[in-house]
């Protein structure tokens, strides 16, 4: 499979059709004859998925969406009141500041997350000695993230006397409470989330690492310098790692509840302004047992996933490259 | 029959299943063995040891039943209670406080004790504590112990800006505001009078006194828009002389609630509103001694504005199996002296009176100034207080939003009290 | 004569991050450039680490009193005492928790990686649908689904058992890991298992002999993620464990604190460190095989 050349790998990028590479008698064969054995298959492969989505998956999800249409109060039997709860959103002004805030955070964090991670994969994916020291450290904080002490940590660092607040006393500007003040509060958000990039990061080494140096020889041999095998080769190559990150780093942001939770002690303050909309869904179901409420919420917040993410896989076609 | 309602379910949702009451639970063979209870509270490993040892005490003199504790956070601990109760599986005796216990037995899900009457006795608990555990004419629950609305001072703040304690029982709003002014004037910078005093608490307390109440016995909103203003102008007048830190430091407050974070705990305020009880831990937190205070205006009020709370409320599973025997364990926890001199004044000073006389010798310093300051409140305390009704668990948040709005000049005390009136009306409809 | 095309033929020539350092472009100035970045930028992500760590030597009163990253006297005070001071010894908490991470991350590897084939490499009816029924599985808060899920485990009688925590891993529910296994194996090339379909190999043995093999940096990383979040996950092993006897690490953190009377900081923080300590370890002897070239010479 030597006539698989640099130019074959850039130039297939946006031409991704089934028979695309050579060698089509092969895989018409291979389809006539054994599309109904490649179901059965797949079947096979997916028999352990089957189970557990007809088992621990499906039957919550659609108890949710069963709840949507009621009045649920967790305490007492769900009631049917049709498209009350969904009614009811459109007055809602608590859910329209929180679906402003939690948009504004997911466009700001993931491109921000994830550019880091990526800038961070490619520079310790490059020879640097005490790499695997590099990488430990970075990844750390993603270690801690959700856990109770980094309220009380990002307290002591955007607090009124916390440790930004220091070394701005010493140029002299005196701050304010980054995490109490309504204007800035969101914003230590986007750091905490940026604070955690070791996730992606590490995905994308295991990327970086899964592509074939055989690939990097091609290219020496044809002459291409670093920057060229980067954007020949690397990036391409990277494409659905990249893809996946963006997919799932976004999916996350949606839901980021944990974050918001202890940084704002679970009331998504001040005045509202860290009010994601996850948090804003558990206040409701569990802080003011409006569990039906809470699962509409979920089913709009669904949809506006779906949507999204649909959107992501429409593109991807013109920018996701595949060795398939 | 059953069968409709497992399909009903299977295509529904599980949690119908649940709600007719499928959840099979252990310790079902009543006829022999030990009859199985559990019995859940929050708080951490501390009370989880003293815990344990009470329900040991209970467990050799009842051989019968066995008794399973449960603990976690109180954050968590309300969490994982909704979802068992909302499963059908609910613990069977559940530690509640605050408005709670009318949102889980409004809602059907706590037992009247009336109907245990012959396992627990209530007659010695003091009246005005046992009304927290009372609702629509049924008694839901039993206080685990009482506690009182107050203002705790640090004495050592006062005294380092030569500013003189208060006189409790004479002094008014007006003298609260100049003295939380004096000792602010007079202390190094970032030291302040008195932390930002907005809670529902106070709210509560500043509204009895004109004869309101956060909440009328009917379940709607007794405070008047007034008295939001008047609140509000009292508070922003206190920032304003940095007698209370400014908004941000009160709204970075407001996230982390725990004693040793207040600004109290840090030697950082001459006075915060809060519930006795917390004495001991903001102490422990300063390092040293501090005092409990009546509330201002007290003495030339139309109606008193403190009450006797319980600090926390026993009740039992309306589901559980067992109810006589989750009825003999909290009879246990809040009669027998046994259980006193274990708990001591964890879950607040003993409502009944025998068992706190049993436990005085044992008590700290500081239990000690608490059961005392108790004792000598009791006389001049208001009325009971009127639970919040369905849905007024919301209120806390409400008025912490508004008030973060208030003092960061987002809303005029004005249009924040009529902000609050509608949105605690929506959430309490 | 397939084998002999997929089986690894040495180790990887000249991958990019085998490359010495300072080889080709740059000087040492420019290396040392580098070095202070990685430097600066690393004692801004550790900063609050350290904080935690300082803290957990300074007995509680004092941790938000003085709140400096240097603590005035060292002691190990919450070390010793937090270790014994709830119902068990800490250890036992960790074991616990490693028992779950352990079920959580072999039922994930072996169920995931065969769903994740399926999706990447078969082309069968119902495909797309199948897979955005899975990647939707995602997109619900869990806050919602709780409820549902806790009346099924205990129908199941699982309630009070680590089987809620385990057993639906061996049923490919964490899609995560099937869209990152998908990612990966679609990114490698095709002609490998094209040649051993030729050969006669079933979709099983491409499966276990030549994707797999390849996909050693998708396996590590899902196996990594998998324990650490495992070992982090609060909510729902705070939901189905009720028994204090069951409790695993962050349970057992979390009784170190109490919303609203004392919590015991000073522990806290040290048991917070000691619980780091074993997720720190696995990253560590787990990146090994993210960063070790696959020998891939065989494409050539």
């Amino acid at each position: 499979m030597s006539e698989l050349g640099l130019g074959d790998i850039a130039g297939s990028a946006g031409d991704r059709g089934a028979e695309r590479r050579a060698q089509p008698s092969h895989r018409k064969l291979l389809k006539s004859k054994g599309s109904r054995r490649e179901d059965r298959a797949a079947y096979a492969f997916l028999l352990p998925w089957f189970i557990g989505m007809a088992v621990f998956t499906l039957g919550p999800i659609l108890a949710s969406l069963y709840l949507s249409f009621t009045d649920y109060t967790l305490l007492s039997p769900p009631e049917w009141v049709g498209l009350d709860n969904f009614q009811r959103m459109l007055d809602d002004t608590r859910l329209h500041k929180s679906l402003v805030v939690t948009f504004e955070y997911v466009f700001v964090s993931v491109p921000l997350q994830l550019s880091l991670a990526l800038a961070l994969a490619m520079l310790l994916n490059r020879g640097v000695r005490g790499l695997a020291f590099y990488r430990s450290v970075y990844y750390l904080p993603s270690l801690l993230a959700g856990s109770v002490s980094i309220a009380i940590l990002w307290r002591q660092i955007f607090g009124g006397d916390g440790l930004v607040n220091q070394l701005l006393d010493v140029v002299g500007i005196e701050g304010t409470s980054w995490i109490a003040n309504p204007d800035t509060a969101l914003g230590t958000l986007v750091v905490l989330n940026a604070w955690t990039f070791g996730a992606p990061m590490v995905i994308f080494l295991a990327g970086l690492r899964q592509i074939p140096a055989s690939y990097y020889e091609a290219a020496s041999v044809d002459g291409a310098g670093p920057v060229s095998r980067f954007f020949r080769i690397t990036l391409p190559l990277l494409t659905p790692i990249i893809f996946f990150n963006v997919v799932l780093q976004m999916i996350d942001a949606f839901q980021n509840f944990t974050q918001a939770f202890v940084v704002s002690g679970g009331k998504g303050g001040p005045v509202d302004s860290t009010l994601v909309y996850t948090l804003y869904l558990y206040d409701r179901g569990f802080g003011s047992f409006e569990m039906g409420y809470a699962s509409a919420l979920a089913w709009v917040l669904l949809v506006i996933i779906a949507v999204l993410t649909g959107v992501n896989f429409l593109f991807a076609k013109k920018w996701v490259f595949y060795g398939d | 029959m059953r069968n409709t309602r497992l399909a009903a379910a299977l295509v529904a949702g599980a949690a119908l299943l649940a709600a007719a009451g499928c959840g099979g639970d252990s310790g079902g063979g009543s006829g022999d063995g030990p009859v199985e209870i559990r019995f859940s509270w929050w708080g951490n490993n501390d009370r989880a040891e003293t815990t344990k040892k009470v329900i040991a005490a209970f467990e050799a003199k009842n051989p019968g039943i066995k008794v399973t504790g449960d603990f976690a956070d109180f954050n968590a601990y309300f969490d994982k209670l909704a979802t068992e109760v909302a499963s059908g599986r609910g613990p069977d005796v559940i530690t509640l406080g605050g408005a709670y216990p009318r949102e889980y037995g409004g809602r059907g899900a706590l037992l009247d004790l009336s109907r245990v009457s012959g396992e627990l006795e209530t007659d010695k608990i003091d009246p005005a504590a046992l009304g927290n555990g009372k609702f629509d004419d049924k008694q839901f629950g039993v206080p685990t112990g009482v506690n009182a609305p107050v203002i705790i001072a640090d004495p050592v703040v006062f005294q380092k800006a030569g500013v003189p304690l208060p006189d409790d029982a004479t002094w008014t709003w007006d003298d609260f505001v100049r003295i939380a002014t004096d000792v602010a004037k007079k202390s190094p910078k970032g030291t302040y009078g008195v932390a930002d005093p907005t809670k529902s608490d106070t709210l509560d307390v500043f509204s009895r006194q004109r004869g309101e109440g956060l909440y009328t016995p009917d379940g709607k909103l007794g405070i008047s828009k007034q008295t939001l203003v008047d609140w509000w102008t009292l508070t922003t007048k206190l920032r304003d002389a940095g007698a209370s830190p400014p908004a941000a430091t009160t709204a970075e407050l407001a996230g982390q609630p725990s004693p040793e974070q207040t600004l109290i705990g840090r030697g950082l305020a001459g006075m915060q509103v809060d519930w006795s009880n917390q004495l001991g831990a903001l102490r422990k937190a300063s390092g040293h001694p501090l005092k409990l205070l009546r509330y201002p205006g007290e003495s030339s009020a139309q109606q008193k504005g403190m009450w006797l709370q319980a600090s926390q409320v026993y009740t039992i599973n309306a589901k559980s199996k067992h109810p006589k025997e989750a009825a003999k364990l909290l009879d246990f926890l809040v009669n027998s002296e046994e259980a006193g001199k274990l708990i001591l004044t964890d879950r607040g000073i003993p409502a009944n009176p025998d068992v706190l006389e049993a436990i005085l010798p044992s008590l700290n310093e500081d239990q000690k100034a608490q059961a005392e300051f108790i004792d000598a409140a009791t006389p001049t305390m208001g009325p009971p207080l009127v639970i919040g009704p369905e849905g007024s668990t919301d209120t806390p948040d409400i008025l912490t939003r508004l008030n973060d709005e208030v003092l960061f000049n987002r809303k005029t005390p004005d249009a924040a009290a009529d902000e609050f009136v509608k949105q605690v009306e929506a959430a309490i409809q | 004569m397939a084998t002999d095309t997929m089986l690894p033929a040495g180790p990887a020539l000249d991958t990019p991050a085998e490359r010495p350092p300072g080889a080709g472009s740059g000087g040492r100035s420019r290396r040392l450039g580098k070095h202070a970045l990685l430097i600066v930028l690393g004692l801004a992500m550790l900063y609050p680490l350290l904080w935690m760590v300082s803290s957990s030597f300074k007995p509680t009163e004092t941790i938000f009193r003085d709140p400096s990253i240097w603590p005035r006297q060292v002691d190990f005070d919450n070390y010793t005492e937090g270790w014994t001071a709830l119902a068990h010894p800490f250890h036992f908490y960790l074991w616990n928790s490693a028992v779950v991470a352990f079920f959580s991350v072999v039922g994930n590897l072996l169920s995931c990686s065969l769903a994740a084939y399926a999706f990447a490499r078969l082309r069968f009816r119902g495909r797309a649908i199948f897979f955005a029924m899975m990647l939707s599985t995602l997109m619900l808060p869990i806050h919602v689904l709780i409820v549902p899920r806790y009346v099924l485990f205990s129908e199941l009688g699982w309630i009070n058992t680590t089987l809620p925590l385990i057993v639906p891993k061996f049923f490919a529910t964490d899609a995560f890991f099937i869209f990152l296994m998908v990612q990966f194996i679609r990114g490698l090339p095709r002609e490998l298992d094209e040649a051993a379909r030729m050969d006669g190999c079933g979709h099983f043995r491409i499966y276990w002999r030549i994707v797999m093999p390849l996909s050693l940096p998708a396996l590590a990383t899902s196996a990594l993620f998998t324990f650490i979040w495992t070992w982090n996950d609060f909510f729902s092993q705070l939901i189905f464990l009720t028994d204090p006897n069951t409790y695993t690490a962050p349970v057992a953190l979390n009784s170190f604190l109490d919303g609203q009377g004392e919590s015991a900081w000073g522990q806290l923080f040290a048991m917070s460190v000691v619980a780091l300590a074993p997720i720190f370890g696995f990253f560590l002897a787990g990146q090994r095989y993210l960063t070790q070239g696959i020998a891939t010479t065989g494409l050539k």
